[in-house]
């Protein structure tokens, strides 16, 4: 079930009914558990099996990991939520990625190898829930944590709508215990979560979807050479696509969440007014970056085993984080230039060290400015079908090649240019600070004309059968 | 911090917690919350939002629009695929197929009601292939022939239809049913009337050196839930709207310089052998021409390496309107698709005759 569908908007006010009745609250994290399967099975019902199947073997190997003081029973136990989890995951994700490359393989060794069609659809949010589930399980073998006493806790945990299929990741820290008492929000609470969602639902069906979607499949779709301006405008207009999309999915994820009492953390802050690819990462995708931060560059040795095994970690930890978003190459090529972005920051900024001059606003702005369009670079291999098309377009980006005729109208060109103007200076105020700061400061009527405005766009606009452009990952 | 898990549940662990907090008694999150007057604000934002829909509504009602006209979405098209099993009658065509039969007068006439699979700008082919290879189908299918359109490979919907039922998901499914009743209240629901589809018709100058915008017809016809169809009132009432889409027709309806030419015993060969597969489960297959107008008429490609090699070639019974005389002479206001009341007794007379060349059965080899 997708959020921007009528289905959700049915299923949502359906649900918040029976929450707001006076149930105790076994009965009310039970009904919340059943509506979670069915949010997940509206999709595809016999994919519950791989949730369930993940919920009982990391419940069950956390309690065996706590239980247990002989280190190798731990392990024992480690592996098996690892096996199961990363197992499902590359069956379900990379089963056909890796048949494709063993293919090729062998046939530069010169055997005509030709292996059956994959033909397996990949689970709704197998990345996010598998890496949540692993979360938990690792942090009760690091002893961070000692596991949940409740089953239903830990399902609610794995299975919360909201999150579900494409995030936060969330950490038994963020949401856990949150199962554990009684959640009904405040009047404040809902109606700031509604606000929320029909921010996050504004970013998708509007701005993502209606205004940005089109020149950027455009772009990435087009066969001929292309003029620069086209080739910017494309990518400028798959960035400005890809943020609204994501972080319209989280915002909604957050605003559902508040409406029936539950925190949860922020995904995104200002990621376009990051100043370095550290900084970057801190902004975009949070949830992912603290993950892969926490659990495979730490455990790699972080910065602790040398300057030339940190750039390792580094560059080991981005690719892996870029084949996380999909099964192809490209993606591991984009997580391979962010790995090699903060390689350089990191190598640059020991050279160099603290300046006076990069505490100038000057140089603020541009450093932020080459962050951005260096992060746009990058954005070429994450949505380009093949490298092929990759080349095409950077060549177009850098200059006008001799045959290349306009292929975008001022109808595609001119939104691309508004909206990712207002974005970049919406992220540039909100750098330092947080919406809900900036709202409580707004006036009220000019909320209310905003929440309006937004809610009108959004019905005007018809929604739009569009998945979210994370649920693929 | 309290938790309140149940007697059902695994009772604590004895092991090394070491004083660890239990997951589920750690410190919880919590998001701040704005401190705003919520109430008030939900309250303006609600009446404004209600006043703009509401002038929305209206502006879309006095365009002609109205409720009650049901989007052709894929997930519309899917629905009645799934009816078109066992032995049903089934129309797939273009939108002449569409707009020129009448499922209630077709029902009334022979008692069928026919599943409506026509799609506009669509060769039928990939529909007739769908329902060769369906081992559930074994029912009888009419399919318009719009020369232009079949005989080449006129894509037009089929490649987001047939995906998007073979794949549909019941949220999807459900998402359909559940869009009926607002679709019924409002008539600004139209694909033509999206933000995205308004501003893309925004006329504004073109770059250096770059042709004009494609332009595709407006709104041409309305529809109800089972994709029972007519056409448009405003393409009877409103001259320059009309005079519009014939225009588009101009370039919509012929072949696209450079296009390469349609090969006719190839496009024969493929239509007999999925005509053959629904025959052997029992099944026929019917082809039908219906009116044109003006120079579509008039430049109706010639009938013998087309048409009758068609029926010969897939030994099929066809109604081409030119050989009855009670199929002509119907209103036809933008050349291509009839007036609606025109429809309605056109599609009694035709009903008849198609029911008559199925009861013949394939022709003689």
């Amino acid at each position: 079930m997708i959020f921007n569908s009528i289905t959700f908007v049915a299923f949502f006010a359906l649900f918040l009914a029976l929450w707001s009745l006076p149930l105790g609250w076994t009965v009310k994290r039970l009904v919340l558990l059943l509506a979670s399967y069915i949010f997940y099975a509206s999709w595809s019902p016999p994919f519950v099996v791989l949730l369930w199947i993940s919920t009982f073997v990391d419940y069950y190997a956390a309690r065996w990991i706590a239980s247990e003081e002989r280190p190798s029973r731990r392990r024992i136990a480690l592996i098996i939520s690892l096996t199961a989890n990363l197992g499902m995951l590359g069956f379900f994700k990379y089963g056909g990625f890796l048949e494709s490359n063993f293919e090729q393989l062998a046939a530069l060794a010169g055997v005509a190898y030709h292996a059956p069609k994959w033909n397996i659809v990949l689970p709704l949010g197998i990345s996010f829930y598998t890496f949540q589930t692993l979360s938990y399980t690792l942090d009760v073998y690091q002893r961070r944590i000692a596991p949940s006493r409740s089953f239903l806790n830990f399902a609610l945990f794995v299975t919360f709508f909201p999150h579900l299929v494409a995030g936060p990741i969330m950490r038994p820290k963020d949401l856990l215990s949150q199962f554990a008492t009684p959640k009904q929000a405040s009047r404040p609470m809902l109606l700031w979560g509604l606000a929320l969602m029909t921010v996050g639902l504004f970013e998708k069906i509007v701005l993502a979807d209606a205004f940005l979607s089109g020149p950027a499949d455009q772009v990435f779709k087009a066969k001929d050479a292309l003029l620069p301006l086209d080739a910017w405008t494309g990518v400028l207009a798959f960035a400005g696509q890809i943020f609204f999309d994501f972080s319209g999915y989280t915002t909604t994820a957050i605003g559902a969440a508040l409406v029936l009492g539950f925190s949860l953390p922020q995904n995104f802050n200002a990621p376009y007014a990051a100043v370095g690819f550290s900084d970057f990462w801190r902004r975009w995708h949070i949830s992912l970056s603290t993950w892969l931060r926490d659990y495979l560059y730490i455990s790699l040795g972080g910065n602790r085993k040398g300057r030339l095994r940190t750039y390792a970690n580094l560059m080991i930890t981005m690719l892996l984080g870029g084949l996380w978003h999909g099964a192809s190459w490209t993606f591991v090529v984009w997580g391979g230039l962010h790995g090699l972005y903060l390689a350089v920051e990191r190598m640059l900024t020991e050279a160099l060290g603290p300046r006076p001059v990069f505490r100038t606003r000057a140089f603020r702005l541009a450093a932020g400015a080459v962050t951005f369009l260096l992060v746009c670079v990058a954005w070429v291999f994450f949505r380009a079908a093949d490298f092929e098309t990759a080349a095409r377009i950077l060549a177009s980006m850098a200059a006008a090649p001799a045959k290349a005729k306009p292929l975008l109208y001022l109808n595609d060109i001119l939104p691309v240019a508004a909206i990712m103007t207002a974005l970049m200076i919406g992220h540039w105020r909100l750098r330092a600070t947080s919406l809900e700061a900036v709202v409580a400061r707004t006036p009220a009527l000019a909320l209310a004309v905003a929440w309006s405005l937004m809610g009108f766009l959004i019905l005007a606009s018809q929604g739009s059968e569009n998945a979210f452009i994370y649920f693929q990952f | 911090m309290p938790s309140s898990t149940s007697s059902s549940e695994p009772p604590p662990i004895a092991g090394p917690l070491d004083g660890l907090v239990h997951a589920d008694a750690l410190a919880e999150a919590h998001r701040d919350i704005p401190d705003r007057p919520w109430g008030r604000i939900a309250l303006i934002a609600l009446v404004l939002t209600l006043t703009m829909m509401a002038g929305w509504e209206a502006f879309w009602r006095h365009q002609g629009y109205y409720p009650g006209d049901i989007k052709d979405s894929n997930a519309a098209w899917a629905e009645q695929r799934r009816h078109a099993t066992g032995d049903a009658l089934v129309l797939i065509g273009t939108s002449r197929n569409l707009f020129d039969v009448n499922l209630d007068v077709w029902q009334q006439t022979t008692g069928v009601r026919p599943v409506q699979l026509s799609l506009e700008g669509t060769s039928p082919r990939f529909m007739l292939q769908d329902l060769a290879n369906d081992p559930k189908f074994h029912g009888v299918v009419v399919s318009d022939v719009l020369t232009g359109m079949f005989f080449t490979q006129f894509d037009g919907r089929g490649a987001g239809v047939l995906p998007y039922y073979q794949h549909e998901t019941p949220s999807q499914r459900a998402g359909f049913f559940l869009s009926i009743l607002p679709e019924q209240v409002f008539a600004y629901i139209d694909d033509q009337t999206r933000l995205k589809e308004l501003w893309r018709r925004l006329v504004l100058p073109t770059r250096p050196g770059q042709p004009p915008a494609f332009e595709d017809p407006y709104k041409i016809g309305v529809k109800q839930a089972d994709r029972n169809s007519q056409v448009w009132d405003r393409i009877l009432n409103d001259r320059p709207y009309r005079e519009r889409t014939i225009r588009i027709w101009g370039y919509v309806m012929r072949p696209p310089p450079g296009a390469p030419p349609p090969d006719p015993p190839k496009v024969i060969a493929e239509v007999a052998a999925n005509v053959a597969k629904i025959r052997a489960r029992g099944g026929d297959v019917v082809f039908v021409m219906h009116p044109q107008a003006g120079w579509l008429a008039k430049e109706e490609p010639p009938r013998g390496p087309f048409w009758d090699a068609l029926l010969a070639g897939s030994k099929s019974r066809g109604i081409r309107y030119d050989d009855y005389p009670q199929l002509q002479g119907f209103r036809i206001p933008e050349l291509s698709h009839m007036h609606p009341d025109d429809a309605k007794i056109y599609t009694a007379r035709l009903a008849p005759l198609v029911m008559a060349a199925h009861a013949k059965g394939a022709t003689a080899p």
